[in-house]
């Protein structure tokens, strides 16, 4: 029962294969980037600081084709670029949050204030790519032998995925799907974006992510908490950049019990996705106090209650090293 | 079907207390045993906390009355089952599903209501009290029902009955109060 529960899905991959497959064949392979740099037995990250925690953090620059470092593709729609630069302006304009230790822990940040809560998302997602994006016309293969990918043969517990032609994506980390495509091919995979050329998803911590109409099947009347479901997800899809080995992508495990029994849509772990989104949706709760709309405050907290019974609790439960294999280039 | 069946239990608990707010009696017993232990729990416990916006027959206008009724119908019907979460595809169960997020919309605007117009409020502490206790529901549902239920007996004095909840949805709301 514990290791069925154990299992861990690699959303996406056998999909992503599948369309790597077909790109690939005919593509002839490409410029060799060189090797990746190798880490093997690499210790935890320094903790971000921000050295002047009580500067304001100004609304990041953005404009059609980003905002701070977040680059869109020329395929999101206005509205779906709306929802990031309006989600990322929320958040500069956020005091610092009263959050659980634990997340300032988890997250190795001081304090939870906009900066670094900005520089946390923007070190772990770079493009921000359309649900409906056509994976062979952007993924091409750059090296058809690369041996230089870091902790070889350890990747995380691979099932089936779903087929979820009908699903409305909200958000889902593409990243680490194409980087654990290619390391289990031993070959090294890249994305054509507009504004940076092709780019070596030498590590999840590329980070791409794929935004979808899902985003905006929120209740519009609840004007503050869309914005931090928006940040929310954002953190969400941020943790799955994070990893190495068999924690690579921070994959969900089959959830115990719950609304998701049996789904491949719970944390096994103590610093997961979920679990990370929960302690940040919460503080924003914590935020509303008395000015929030009781409607914005019962979505929180229907967003809340929601990922909060997404962590799975048993002997097996533990935190998860965090740190990313590879590195951004 | 058991969505339908909630909203009926539901509608005939709404209805039967407007029944009891027009005719000015004591309300009947509309086999929803929440209200009877409700009742049991008024003359067990008189210093509960005196319900001081509770409201009395004539402060309530039928047409509020008639009107809530409707709200609360209609959010009830729109509440999401386990059921359905579990019906929708793999993909949507990544995150939170809309229908879970309007639910929060949905007892945010009873409680707006409620704000407006505490008369209302027993009827709406009775409706969270019924979803709390509703094991068709979504969880997460159930949950912020809960937290509803008691931000009610706080605020406006109603009745917070939490025998027969799950011990689940109660450790689930406990992670959004703590």
């Amino acid at each position: 029962m514990a290791s069925s529960r154990a299992r861990i899905l690699v959303c996406f991959l056998a999909l992503l294969l599948a369309a790597c497959a077909q790109s690939g064949g005919g593509a002839g392979g490409g410029p060799n980037p060189g090797p990746a740099p190798t880490r093997k037995a690499e210790k935890a990250p320094t903790p971000v600081v921000d050295p002047k925690p009580l500067s304001p953090d100004p609304s990041p620059l953005s404009n059609d084709s980003h905002v701070g470092n977040l680059n869109f593709d020329p395929a999101l729609t206005p509205k779906q670029k709306g929802a990031f630069v309006t989600a990322m302006a929320y958040l500069a304009q956020t005091d610092t949050l009263d959050t659980d230790p634990k997340l300032l822990a988890l997250m190795k940040i001081r304090r939870a204030d906009a900066r670094s809560l900005r520089d946390w998302i923007e070190s772990r997602v770079q493009f921000i790519l359309a649900a409906d994006v056509n994976l062979q016309d952007r993924i091409e293969v750059l090296d058809r032998n690369f041996t230089a990918y870091e902790n070889p043969g350890e990747v995380p517990a691979s099932s089936r995925p779903a087929n979820d032609t009908k699903a409305s994506v909200v958000m889902s980390n593409l990243g680490v799907a194409v980087y654990l495509a290619g390391k289990n091919r031993n070959a090294l995979f890249g994305l054509k974006t507009d504004s940076h050329g092709v780019v070596p998803v030498s590590s999840p911590r590329t980070g791409i992510l794929r935004a979808g109409d899902g985003l905006f099947l929120v209740p519009a009347k609840a004007a503050s908490a869309v914005k931090v479901f928006h940040l929310a997800t954002l953190i969400h899809e941020s943790r799955h950049s994070d990893g190495h080995g068999t924690t690579t992508g921070f994959l969900h495990a089959i959830c115990a019990e719950g609304d998701y029994k049996g789904e491949a849509a719970c944390d096994h772990n103590t610093n997961g996705p979920y679990v990370l989104e929960a302690l940040v949706t919460k503080a924003f709760l914590k935020r509303c106090g008395s000015t929030c709309t009781n409607v914005d405050r019962k979505v929180m907290e229907a967003m809340l209650a929601d990922v909060s019974q997404r962590q799975i609790i048993d002997a097996e439960t533990k935190e998860w090293p965090d740190s990313p294999e590879g590195k951004r280039r | 079907m058991k969505r339908l069946l909630f909203a009926l239990a539901a509608a005939s608990l709404v209805s039967g207390t407007v029944f009891w707010l027009m005719s000015g009696s004591e309300p009947p017993a509309v086999g929803v045993p929440t209200i009877e232990k409700t009742e049991e729990k008024v003359a067990e416990k008189p210093a509960a906390p005196a319900p001081a916006a509770a409201p009395t027959s004539a402060e309530l206008p039928d047409a509020e009355a008639e009107s809530f009724s409707r709200q609360l119908e209609a959010a009830a019907l729109s509440l999401p089952t386990i059921d359905a979460i579990q019906a929708l595809p793999k993909a949507a169960k990544h995150r939170p599903p809309p229908a879970v997020l309007e639910a929060g919309v949905k007892l945010g605007e009873i409680e707006d209501r409620v704000d407006k117009n505490p008369a209302l409020a027993p009827k709406a502490a009775a409706f969270f009290e019924s979803c709390a206790k509703n094991p068709h529901l979504a969880l997460s549902v159930r949950a912020i029902c809960l937290t509803s239920l008691r931000n009610s007996a706080a605020k406006h004095g109603t009745i917070a009955d939490e025998t027969g909840i799950s011990a689940e949805v109660s450790q689930l709301a406990k992670k959004l109060q703590d």
